[in-house]
């Protein structure tokens, strides 16, 4: 699957593992893999040329088309996977431009796991709210979110995704590599809550899914969106629900919690009010 | 005996003149050629800006609007679907080409190697300087195509007869 961003002897090593996470290069250092087992080094060492050819080829050789990306530090690649980049930063009025003579690239694999969401679901679905789920970063969230809005979707609720970064639900080419359900709808690369706007205004959902709050301003439009009697599925970085309470001043929006752990299981759900 | 001189003599004049109508043919193919990719780029340089559109899409897009240049910004749009070197398969192609000017081959190359690895205003730049140095090399090929085409033309049917009356 990202065959396409490595040269032939990196995707050839890559083969023998079954479930790769990350893949990590740092100029003039081997190659590292994240693998479910744990960490690997693979023999090639990183140059200045492979590390550019990589990101040429992360960026389908059109660096122009993804300055706001860029300066953000990631690339999200077909599939949904995110590359992740380091270098020297260059800052013009106190705002990065772009990146560039890059040094590090970590990609992250995105998968689907269908029915994670499963047993969340079952109990909630007769009697759906504000969902959040919490967790420190790389523990599953998105695709947790993702199936969820899945199971929604094919229980006959309207949905709709505003994917900010294109993790949630990437499309390429007009195509959607991983399975939202029959009653789903996307809109990408929209700042979230202008996105969340546009979609309460225009597609009548009845499920809006975002990723990654946190701010006040994500807040105030959420508690917008609640007066319509929409429901919001979102995704917040913590660690537990006290550290949701205690960052998110809208808390209370949110009628269900759910925590992932580090190994992406559900470790808790809990009922916020 | 004065027969298969004949045909001789007929031989050397006919393939004199198709050397030089070829040469003049390829004069006017290179100009062509010329022409056809600073039409693409023109289109490839507005593209891009406009869409934000990845690579890969606004050549193949470009390929509709370059003339004789088109096979070259399809093949180039093709072969970077597998994920290959951008400059290594736009040198490639434009080596392919060899009614392409020595010199516009030069300048092309250049342009293979920035392209798509900067922001939109740096690539802009660079193709509308790749584009001024493409219009220099038309400006030269086209004076010397009104000036020698037909003289090698003419010259080779002349040269034909005369080896002819020499051999003879």
């Amino acid at each position: 699957m990202l065959d396409k961003y490595l040269p032939k002897e990196i995707s050839e090593a890559l083969e023998k593992f079954d479930y790769i996470q990350e893949i990590r290069l740092r100029i003039h250092h081997k190659i590292s893999i994240l693998d479910k087992t744990g960490n690997y080094t693979l023999q090639t060492m990183v140059t200045r040329a492979l590390i550019e050819r990589v990101f040429a080829a992360l960026c389908n050789h059109s660096v122009y088309a993804l300055k706001e990306e860029i300066q953000n530090g990631f690339i999200t690649i077909p599939g949904g996977h995110r590359a992740g980049i380091c270098g020297r930063c260059v800052v013009e009025n106190g705002r990065i431009s772009h990146i560039a003579d890059i040094t590090s690239i970590n990609i992250r694999v995105a998968r689907e796991v269908k029915d994670c969401a499963l047993a969340v679901f079952e109990n909630i679905r007769q009697m759906p709210d504000n969902l959040v789920v919490i967790s420190p970063p790389n523990c599953g969230k998105t695709t947790f979110l993702r199936d969820l809005a899945r199971l929604f979707s094919n229980h006959g609720s309207k949905v709709s995704i505003a994917d900010e970064r294109g993790e949630i639900a990437p499309v390429l080419k007009g195509a959607q590599p991983f399975d939202l359900g029959e009653n789903t709808d996307v809109l990408q690369f929209c700042p979230k809550i202008q996105g969340m706007m546009m979609l309460l205004r225009t597609m009548n959902p009845d499920i809006i899914v975002t990723d990654e709050i946190g701010s006040e301003a994500d807040g105030l439009a959420i508690a917008e969106i609640m007066k319509s009697g929409v429901h919001i599925l979102t995704s917040f970085h913590g660690y537990d629900v006290k550290d949701f309470k205690m960052r998110f001043k809208e808390w209370s929006a949110f009628k269900y919690a759910v925590i992932l752990n580090r190994r992406k299981e559900v470790a808790a759900w809990i009922s916020l009010r | 005996m004065d027969f298969f001189k004949i045909i001789g003599g007929g031989m050397v004049v006919l393939s004199t003149s198709l050397a030089g109508i070829e040469m003049n043919g390829k004069m006017k193919r290179s100009l062509r050629l010329t022409e056809g990719f600073m039409k693409g780029l023109s289109f490839l340089m507005d593209d891009m800006q406009f869409s934000m559109a990845y690579l890969e899409g606004s050549l193949q897009k470009s390929a509709a609007f370059s003339d004789g240049a088109s096979n070259f910004f399809l093949k180039t749009a093709e072969d970077l679907r597998d994920g290959s070197d951008l400059s290594e398969i736009w040198t490639r192609h434009l080596e392919e080409m060899p009614d392409l000017h020595v010199q516009a081959k030069q300048i092309l190359t250049e342009l293979g190697e920035i392209l798509g690895k900067t922001d939109a205003e740096t690539q802009k730049n660079r193709i509308v300087s790749c584009l001024e140095g493409l219009e220099n090399v038309r400006q030269q090929q086209a004076e010397l195509q009104k000036t020698k085409g037909v003289l090698y033309q003419k010259c080779g049917i002349a040269a034909g007869i005369l080896i002819t009356i020499l051999l003879f």
